[in-house]
């Protein structure tokens, strides 16, 4: 482990990573002017503690997985929009593409039909140079960040989760996963009613 | 950052064909001329590679096969890996591009830089003095130029990893304002696209036009820009650039100045991407209504209803109101 890597980063984090989450955020509101349905647009830097968390991850053969972590991984800018009802996400997602390059879209869904968990669209797109402050060089600014297109329902969740998820210091029971696992599959539910719903009230 | 490896290939056309002829490639060694025009071409391929381009994914997955052979021949330069990209390059050769000398040069270091490019086989006159004023001439076949006019390359930075070298720069001198983006170079070869989508580089294009528009105190710059916003959306489906159209337009440099000044970074103002007049319209129409009295009233589109209150008067007439301060007042032969 780069024994400077605590200190590139955190330089990068302050100088490049707030300044270009915090533009980005602007350019996707504005791509996003006039859309329906829209409840929030955000965007991030990932913080020091968990980008050098994820920087130690180790690979199979017990080598780094990220040997080139600036480059490799890919969120170190991340934003989220959150629409109100699933039928807004792949007229959202339509949206977005006019103006974005993805390499990378995926539905992130639980492994198996009968769990419950994490539930979301995720991309990686290519950084537009419009979310590049002025005062930071393009070759500073990371090649890509990672847009998150949600439901209420699944952000309400993965908010929860990962305040819940992510505190104890010991793993989670049996018990407790499973009652996480139930508030998923109510929020999946209450979605799939309001999917129903506005197919029968909106969409005639 | 000098020429580490440097690998050459004849590319025939093969496109489409079942039988692909064998590709004859040979390394170039440091201290051959050729190695030094590489060089020189290679010290300036970030500025003669101009248009930023990126490698277009597969079914949502980060996969791109030309990308893979580009990130395996950057971590081992040998002539088995260059050839497996002029075997791609020559897969998509048709006859109308014909043949091709494919050149290969890449560095040492971590950060690797890449350069891909091909020359065009051209015909030319040999021409070689000899004594007693007499001239011989020599008509050759296979010549490869570094044509003004054919001329490709692309050029890749950054660590050789997984996660890198996804975007690049690329020159086509195919390419011209007039002519869609040549598909056989970013498209078919680099499997890749324009970085900027048009709706993308437009939409920037034409916020930056209204708000120059609004942010002039100059009324002489503020019609010249009108008169452009009016004029660009002949640009549809284009591969143009912002500094490209107002020299088309030819506009006066305080015009170009202003554009200039409110793009989001400098640098975008020579960004290609294709022009996209829906666009456009979203974000720079105005709206001229013309009276039978011989009056004109225009605004920018989406403040219309704003900047004139409308009140019917019968059937056929309004009367038409505003109230804002004088700030340009002339003659013009035109509206």
């Amino acid at each position: 482990m780069n024994d400077t890597l605590p200190g590139e980063y955190q330089r990068l984090y302050e100088s490049v990573l707030s300044p270009t989450a915090a533009l980005l955020e602007t350019v996707l509101k504005g791509h996003l002017t006039g859309a329906v349905h829209i409840d929030r647009v955000t965007a991030r830097a990932k913080s020091p503690d968990r980008f050098l968390t994820k920087a130690r991850k180790a690979d199979a053969g017990g080598g780094l997985r990220y040997p080139e972590p600036f480059v490799q991984i890919q969120d170190l800018v991340g934003a989220r929009v959150v629409v109100f009802y699933p039928n807004d996400i792949s007229a959202t997602e339509e949206i977005l593409k006019r103006y974005l390059n993805p390499i990378e879209a995926q539905t992130v869904v639980p492994d198996s039909e009968w769990e419950f968990g994490y539930f979301g669209r995720h991309f990686i797109m290519a950084l537009p140079k419009d979310a590049i402050p002025r005062e930071v060089h393009a070759d500073d600014a990371p090649t890509f960040f990672e847009l998150q297109l949600k439901t209420l329902f699944q952000h309400a969740w993965s908010e929860a989760e990962h305040d819940l998820g992510y505190k104890p210091v010991e793993e989670l029971s049996t018990e407790q996963k499973r009652l996480l696992a139930f508030t998923s599959a109510q929020a999946w539910g209450a979605d799939n009613v309001f999917e129903r719903l506005v197919s029968e009230l909106v969409i005639k | 950052m000098p020429i580490v490896t440097s690998h050459s290939f004849l590319v025939h056309p093969g496109k489409a064909d079942e039988e692909q002829i064998e590709i004859g490639g040979v390394a170039i060694r440091a201290g051959n001329r050729v190695f030094t025009m590489l060089s020189t071409m290679y010290e300036n391929a970030h500025e003669e590679c101009d248009i930023d381009i990126m490698f277009r994914p597969t079914d949502g997955a980060q996969e791109n096969a030309c990308r893979d052979l580009m990130v395996a021949y950057a971590q081992e330069p040998n002539m088995h890996n260059g050839r497996a990209l002029a075997e791609r390059l020559q897969r998509v050769t048709t006859h109308r591009s014909g043949l091709g000398l494919f050149f290969l040069a890449t560095g040492d270091d971590n950060d690797k830089l890449l350069m891909v490019s091909r020359f065009p086989a051209d015909q030319g006159v040999v021409a070689q003095e000899l004594d007693h004023r007499r001239l011989e001439v020599e008509f050759i076949e296979r010549v490869f130029m570094k044509s003004a006019r054919a001329y490709k390359s692309a050029v890749y930075a950054g660590p050789a990893v997984p996660g890198g070298f996804w975007r690049g720069r690329a020159v086509d001198k195919q390419i011209n304002e007039l002519r869609e983006i040549s598909n056989y170079w970013i498209g078919d070869f680099l499997d890749s696209e324009l970085a900027t989508t048009g709706p993308a580089g437009t939409k920037r294009l034409a916020v930056a036009l209204r708000e120059a528009i609004k942010g002039t105190s100059d009324a002489s710059v503020r019609d010249e820009l009108m008169a452009a916003a009016r004029l660009m959306r002949g640009q549809n489906g284009r591969t143009v650039t912002a500094q490209r159209v107002s020299a088309n337009l030819a506009l006066s440099p305080d015009a170009v100045s202003a554009l200039r000044q409110q793009m989001p970074r400098p640098e975008l103002f020579e960004e290609q991407f294709r022009f996209d007049r829906d666009e456009f319209d979203r974000h720079v129409m105005y709206r001229s209504i013309e009276l039978n009295n011989g009056a004109v009233l225009t605004a920018e589109n989406a403040r219309f209803d704003d900047v004139f209150r409308t009140e019917q008067v019968n059937d056929n007439e309004s009367i038409y109101s505003t109230t804002g301060s004088v700030v340009a007042d002339r003659l013009k032969k035109n509206v």
